[in-house]
């Protein structure tokens, strides 16, 4: 047993006060700057594993919880505490900082510990985000998040840095706000904003209608959907390694996240009457966006999009569940969150993974562009062998993170029907097409250019990030289990919630 | 005795003007250095007491004094103090400023020292008349105050249109005052809804020409559109130590008129003042926002950006709930403490050899003045809403006030208002932050007591943003007694 601190306070306090050091630190002393940003990220990373330790299985209630009086004329309280569904993100969140860390180390220039301050900042924010259990304490690190992500991709990203920074902020920005305003309603209506008591509150089908639209426009900017897509791929591009590591694993994660802690269990009816909706844009996102994906020419932006595929499977995993039927129907239902969830997890590695060798070349030539590429492999035999393990994680393969996900949705799925299950299906030959000819035009083939083949292999440091995430992608591939096992309670919790009509 | 005691901050005010007209009267027989030391000291003492004896009031005399023209009661006192302390810190923001620019005698004192006078009448007054000599004070002195630099044609040009316009609303209200004065016979505040449910609630049609005019006059006063004319000619034109003083006091007089007048004298009326004060705020919100996009000039866009906050502090007065003027009055104050560190910046830059005019003279403002982007960034964000930032619970105080009385869509339609009014505050971040200079020489400033106070100001925005509760509660307890 671990001792009773409020660990998730700590989670959440400790980057962020790392973060303001470093921004009163300025540029003062550079290398100092780094090494404390590097060690704060570690142990932030530490205290999550403690909570991984400290953390019951078995049990769908709140863990860790933490409740003072914050504003008593709402009722709202700093109230945190975690399930098993926020608990593998919380893990995830810290994992990443402390990669983007090491990415950043050598190669941000221009105001390095401003760099690293508002990364830790963010990870605060982020770790708020999944341990907070009240409505407005979820909204204000919700919010918060986005003015350090703003920072990062318009002072340290690319060239058209500017445009992508705008649109993210406003796109994220306006699909937040509806979500304040039903976040608001239902505090007025509970007399409180303690998302449990949401969760609990009767409401008619009209009500969740509206509060259903109001989440959606906020999560399914964040995730993205398809149609509200079309920030990811520019933002994505103009980012700095480090944003486009953040934005893939943990900040798509957390639309797909609201839609599990708040459209799922305060709007259930409203989830089964627009379930067919999301079923169809998910699977738009798989397929279409699958075949966009084979057309780009920026490596960037080609993961990007993958991304959205990948989020796509998560959404149908969520919503096929209300079509299910049959004596297996629960099992089902519960095999597709639990697929959706881990492939949240997994995307997060495996996008992270991706992004990150992006950067490797990145750093090397200054150019996103595929076409430069071709025969990497023969200058950089090491990292041209990462590269392609984690493409082909991404593509699926058994023996990878990617496969587990992608398989319980696609089995789910075809509870609910065959066709859809199908279609899903589909990604799996659109998904290699397109990760595999990346990797065909980039790393084999003979040189075409000159500079490739004086490119030196991936450096210590390099190894170090790639490897730390070929342990996750290969163990949680291999033996699943610690992850399914964390959250089977909180899924079980959740499909029984999802299920449960509402209406008085 | 009791009286006197009632008035005492007032008192204050009217003894340092008269005291620092007397001192500018010296200025033949002594030395000018003394006078630079010795006027602004003493304006600082006369507000810094009026401050202290109205936060030291305690309830014990609570009620109407004068023959029911001055009302103390706890909302007049946290006025009085918010105002006191405003016009402390615009004081220590402009005064070397003023120095510096030839400015600084005992003209601007004595003048600032008589708005706040005139503010400190609206806030107590509890009579229609009192009001209305606390608005003429006011703004005489404003006006004053825009043209107190002769040399400057466009200073003398927003005066001008300023003055015209101000006096035509000072007409209005007088009209509308002298109307509601024939219907119901009374002056006084506290009689005014007992007459007027007496004449059955004021279905009479003169009661409404009556409120519209009032409400027409009130909108100027707060430089709500569609009566926004002077607001972006008057920040622009003045001197910047002058806009600052006009972007926050009389704010804190506006939404006191708007309280006294409407809320509680006019309360039966209600139903006649709501939908137009809803209407004049949905509009302000619409105008400012929409015009501030296109801006280029910072002091401009500050501008719009203000008649976009007095349109969600409209907002909350148009719902006629309690719960909506509590909101009102702590959006005020909080608007009130984000502008003034706006401006104040804008002078703590002009110190340093940056005079920001256009937007773009602030390019590649991080590089340069790390510290005071910094804290312009936090002014921005907390402008726009965002957390963790003070200015995102005031708008949460006003959405709740709507939610809270079934207006959702005029909700949607707020937020959807502050994300357009994103997109000009986070381009002054953007030009701050992400367009790059070249080397820049600093014309270095040493710090003193401006720059301190600004520095807790600013952090003051993150500080109350993760605290935003005691605020709220004193504004709360304020309306509640």
């Amino acid at each position: 047993m671990i001792p009773a601190w409020p660990w998730l306070s700590l989670l959440i306090g400790f980057p962020v006060a790392g973060g303001l050091v470093l921004l009163a630190l300025g540029s003062r002393a550079p290398s100092f700057a780094r090494s404390f940003a590097l060690v704060t990220s570690i142990v932030a990373f530490a205290l999550s594993v403690i909570v991984w330790i400290g953390f019951r299985d078995g049990t769908a209630s709140m863990q860790f919880v933490e409740r003072i009086g914050w504003i008593p004329l709402l009722h709202a309280n700093y109230h945190l505490g975690i399930d098993g569904i926020s608990l593998p993100f919380l893990v995830l969140t810290t994992f990443s900082t402390v990669l983007v860390v090491l990415a950043g180390w050598r190669v941000i220039e221009y105001k390095q510990a401003a760099y690293f301050a508002a990364f830790l900042l963010m990870e605060g924010f982020m770790n708020g985000v999944f341990a907070a259990l009240d409505g407005l304490l979820f909204y204000f690190f919700w919010e918060a998040m986005l003015i350090p992500m703003f920072l990062i991709i318009g002072v340290w990203g690319g060239p058209r840095r500017i445009y992508a920074s705008f649109k993210f902020f406003l796109y994220t920005f306006l699909g937040s706000v509806l979500m304040l305003v039903a976040l608001i309603y239902l505090g007025v209506r509970t007399g409180s904003y303690d998302l449990l008591a949401f969760q609990r509150a009767p409401l008619g089908l009209g009500t969740q209608i509206w509060l259903f639209i109001a989440f959606l426009l906020a999560f399914a900017v964040k995730v993205p959907m398809w149609p509200v897509h079309t920030w990811l791929p520019d933002a994505h591009v103009e980012a700095p390694t480090g944003g486009s590591v953040i934005l893939a694993a943990i900040m798509l994660k957390m639309g797909a996240y609201g839609f599990l802690r708040l459209s799922l269990p305060i709007a259930p009816d409203a989830s089964r009457y627009f379930s067919g909706l999301m079923v169809a844009l998910s699977l738009v996102a798989i397929v279409y966006i699958g075949f966009v994906a084979l057309v780009q020419t920026d490596m960037k932006k080609l993961i990007a999009y993958s991304s959205i595929v990948h989020m796509g499977f998560v959404t149908l995993g969520f919503f096929a569940l209300f079509f299910m039927a049959g004596a297996s129907a629960i099992e089902a239902a519960r095999m597709g969150i639990q697929g959706g969830i881990f492939q949240m997890i997994s995307h997060g590695l495996v996008a992270a993974a991706l992004f990150l060798c992006v950067g490797v070349l990145y750093d090397r030539l200054h150019s996103r562009d595929i076409a430069t590429y071709g025969g990497v492999a023969r200058s950089m035999p090491v990292f041209g062998a990462l590269f392609v393990f984690f493409a082909m994680a991404n593509v699926g393969l058994p023996g990878t993170s990617g496969f587990v996900g992608e398989f319980q949705v696609i089995l789910a799925t075809w509870v609910a029907n065959p066709w859809w299950s199908l279609l899903a299906a589909l990604n799996l030959v659109i998904g290699a097409g397109f990760t595999l000819w990346l990797i065909k035009r980039v790393v084999f083939g003979p040189i075409v250019n000159e500079p490739v083949a004086k490119l030196p292999d991936v450096t210590v440091r390099e190894r170090l990030f790639l490897f730390l995430l070929v342990i996750p992608v290969l163990l949680f591939g291999l033996w699943p289990a610690p992850i399914l096992d964390v959250m089977r309670a909180s899924v079980a919790h959740l499909v029984h919630q999802a299920l449960m009509s509402k209406i008085p | 005795m009791m009286s006197m005691t009632a008035i005492a901050p007032e008192a204050w005010i009217a003894g340092g003007a008269l005291f620092v007209v007397l001192l500018e009267a010296l200025r033949p027989f002594v030395k000018d250095r003394v006078l630079a030391w010795a006027i602004p000291a003493s304006t600082l003492v006369a507000l810094g007491l009026a401050a202290m004896t109205a936060s030291f009031w305690r309830g014990s005399s609570q009620g109407v004094f004068f023959d029911g023209t001055l009302v103390v009661d706890p909302l007049s006192r946290l006025l009085v103090v918010a105002v006191s302390v405003v016009a402390l810190l615009v004081v220590i923001y402009s005064v070397g400023d003023l120095e510096r620019h030839d400015l600084g005698h005992g003209e601007y004192y004595a003048l600032l020292l008589t708005a706040t006078l005139g503010i400190l009448a609206i806030v107590t007054g509890a009579d229609v008349l009192v009001l209305f000599l606390g608005i003429e004070l006011l703004s005489l002195s404003l006006y004053a105050m825009v043209s107190i630099d002769r040399e400057r044609a466009i200073a003398a040009e927003a005066a001008m249109k300023y003055f015209f316009l101000g006096a035509i609303a000072s007409g209005i209200l007088l009209y509308g005052l002298s109307l509601l004065y024939g219907l119901s016979g009374t002056l006084s505040l506290v009689t005014l809804p007992r007459m007027i449910l007496g004449l059955g609630g004021g279905d009479h049609l003169l009661f409404f020409f009556a409120t519209t005019f009032v409400i027409v006059a009130l909108a100027f006063k707060f430089g709500a559109a569609p009566f926004h004319m002077w607001v972006p000619d008057v920040y622009e034109g003045s001197p910047t130590p002058i806009t600052l003083l006009v972007a926050t006091i009389p704010e804190l007089g506006a939404i006191a008129l708007f309280v006294r007048l409407l809320v509680v004298g006019l309360h039966p009326l209600m139903s006649q003042w709501a939908p137009l004060v809803l209407g004049v705020a949905i509009l302000s919100l619409l105008i400012g926002n929409l015009a501030a996009l296109a801006q280029s000039n910072f002091k401009r866009l500050l501008a719009y950006s203000a008649i976009a906050h007095v349109g969600f502090i409209l907002l909350g007065i148009a719902t006629g709930t309690i719960e909506g003027e509590i909101a009102a009055i702590y959006y005020t104050v909080i608007y009130v403490s984000m502008t003034l560190l706006a401006f104040g910046l804008l002078l703590a830059l002009r110190a340093r050899g940056r005079d920001v005019e256009s937007l773009d003279d602030l390019a590649g403002l991080s590089q340069v003045h790390p510290w005071w982007s910094l804290l312009m960034l936090f002014a921005m964000f907390s402008l726009a809403g965002v957390p963790p930032f003070i200015g995102f619970w005031a708008k949460l105080a006003i959405l709740r006030a709507l939610l809270g009385n079934g207006e959702a869509w005029v909700a949607v339609l707020a937020v959807v208002m502050a994300v357009v009014g994103a997109f000009y505050y986070l381009r002054v971040v953007k030009i701050m932050y992400f367009d790059r200079i070249a080397n820049e020489k600093s014309v270095p400033a040493p710090w003193g007591v401006p720059e301190i106070v600004l520095s807790v100001n600013g952090c003051a925005l993150f500080v109350l943003g993760l605290m935003p509760d005691a605020l709220w509660q004193l504004c709360a307890w304020a309306v509640h007694h």
